[in-house]
């Protein structure tokens, strides 16, 4: 076991490596492209304008409320999301790399996660126009949309570890996973739920783990404390998820290489 | 002592497109595992019981038919292939050449190429800088490595991928058939390279399908068939032994 967890050490402290292979997945969204990962936040960007008008319309929501809850509504959950499909495919689109050097296939998990982030940084400026349109001012929470950050960040290495390893033995998995969470969106508030979520949570919600980590940084960035519900749900997501992942890695590792 | 085998066995699982799909896992457990999916777990038998040494300035080289379990041993040596028995021992740095591609980003320019090389190789940002200039030397790329390698012809990037893999003198150098799309000139500047490091003490396993190229690099020949060792010594012998095997028609 302890062999196991400085193998995981040793991937995620090769910093140096990760860091360039997503800088260069970043770099090839560029290549030949003016605006390259830009097209994403265009789009996020016009999605959150026409989807804001309509529904605003249609729900009856005044637009200030509305607009600054689905533009980082869809953020978070692109982040999410992404990362999760982007992740079936990390140890396969290695395969070069791994069948020729002993790299510490953790490196390639790494990767994806960062250059998800890379993403993300991209599509938060569709909130800055929001911030200055609707006057939103920090408040003494703010900064706890940071620590959300953050346990996103550490659950998606955990979730891409996982995926990587399950996709790369069962190669269904990653078709069931892009339905399942095309599924969750609409669980999830993200273009619902401004008004409608009041003290009583439903169950589904409860249960839904996205909503929790979603709200972790929205909450805080539309000025609200978030849930101490998301909190706790968050932290025992992180155990229990790195655990399952610890011992999963143990048992895939020796046999990952010829899978993909 | 350079490379240390011992009893080493390898065996893999094939997955066939049926079986790496989840749904015959679920149909066998529906079924109470009556199904017979026993075809579609193929294992593979790749290496079966190989021991033996390789030492300094050894060059050897690896004969042996299509499937022979040539490509298997060398990934065994590199540590990319755990094997299912036996111990594998190397003593110092090794660098490997599976194909020309080495895991490069084909979008990617040269340069950047070699920096990506570099710190897969486990170099330090300011290590892949010292070295960028003679692995550009050696390469003879010139003003290409600004450009992406998907536009290299294949000897363009085995120049490239040449020099990258052989740029820290490695201890042990392993390298697979993809020599051959090399021209005359680089051969001889590939060959210059390999001679300087096996008279540095250091070894190299290859894997060539000519005898005439075998000839020329390497001083030692294993031979193995089917994941076992027939034979394994000085060049001439085992090259002569494996020759009256391929003639004798006994392959397959």
């Amino acid at each position: 076991m302890k062999d196991v967890l400085q193998e995981i050490g040793a991937g995620l402290m090769n910093w140096r490596l990760w860091w360039t292979l997503s800088w260069f997945d970043l770099k090839s969204r560029y290549r030949r492209s003016v605006i390259g990962p830009f097209w994403l936040t265009l789009s996020m960007g016009l999605t959150v304008m026409m989807l804001g008008t309509v529904y605003s319309y249609i729900l009856g929501t005044p637009h200030t409320a509305y607009i600054p809850h689905l533009s980082l509504g869809f953020i978070v959950w692109t982040m999410m999301s992404m990362m999760i499909v982007d992740g079936c495919r990390t140890f396969m689109e290695a395969a070069a790399i791994i069948k020729q050097r002993p790299v510490p296939v953790i490196v390639f998990a790494m990767r994806v996660v960062s250059r998800n982030l890379l993403f993300t940084a991209h599509n938060f400026l569709v909130f800055v126009p929001v911030v200055f349109y609707y006057k939103i001012v920090p408040t003494w929470v703010t900064p706890l949309a940071l620590v959300g950050l953050f346990l996103i960040t550490i659950n998606g290495i955990w979730i891409v570890i996982s995926i990587g390893i399950v996709c790369a033995r069962y190669r269904d998995i990653p078709q069931l996973v892009l339905s399942l969470v095309q599924m969750a969106f609409f669980l999830t508030p993200v273009i619902w739920g401004v008004q409608e979520i009041g003290n009583e949570i439903p169950l589904f919600l409860q249960l839904n783990l996205f909503y929790h980590f979603m709200e972790l940084v929205r909450a805080p960035l539309l000025g609200m404390e978030p849930r101490m519900l998301s909190w706790y749900v968050a932290i025992a997501t992180t155990v229990i998820g790195w655990i399952f992942t610890v011992f999963l890695y143990r048992i895939a590792r020796r046999r990952l290489v010829f899978w993909i | 002592m350079l490379v240390s085998v011992d009893n080493v066995s390898l065996r893999y699982p094939v997955y066939d497109a049926a079986a790496q799909s989840f749904r015959h896992r679920l149909v066998k457990h529906a079924t109470g595992g009556r199904v017979n999916v026993e075809g579609s777990r193929v294992k593979v038998d790749a290496l079966r019981d190989l021991s033996f040494t390789m030492q300094e300035g050894d060059r050897v080289a690896l004969m042996g038919s299509n499937g022979a379990g040539k490509s298997t041993l060398l990934r065994v040596l590199a540590g990319v292939y755990p094997p299912s028995e036996g111990t594998v021992t190397v003593a110092g740095r090794v660098s490997t050449m599976f194909d020309i591609s080495l895991g490069m980003d084909s979008e990617a320019t040269g340069w950047e190429n070699i920096k990506l090389c570099g710190l897969l190789w486990g170099l330090s940002l300011e290590e892949c800088d010292q070295h960028a200039q003679s692995i550009a030397d050696f390469s003879e790329l010139g003003d290409y490595l600004a450009m992406p390698i998907r536009t290299y012809s294949a000897g363009m990037r085995l120049r490239l991928a040449f020099a990258i893999a052989t740029t820290r003198v490695p201890d042990v150098f392993l390298v697979d058939e993809v020599i051959g799309v090399g021209d005359t000139s680089f051969f001889q500047k590939a060959n210059a390279r390999l001679s300087e490091m096996a008279s540095s003490a250091r070894g190299l396993m290859i894997a060539l399908h000519s005898e005439e190229a075998q000839r020329r690099i390497c001083n030692k020949g294993l031979w193995i068939d089917h994941g076992r060792l027939m034979a394994y010594g000085p060049f001439d012998e085992v090259a002569a032994q494996y020759r009256g095997h391929v003639s004798n028609g006994t392959t397959g």
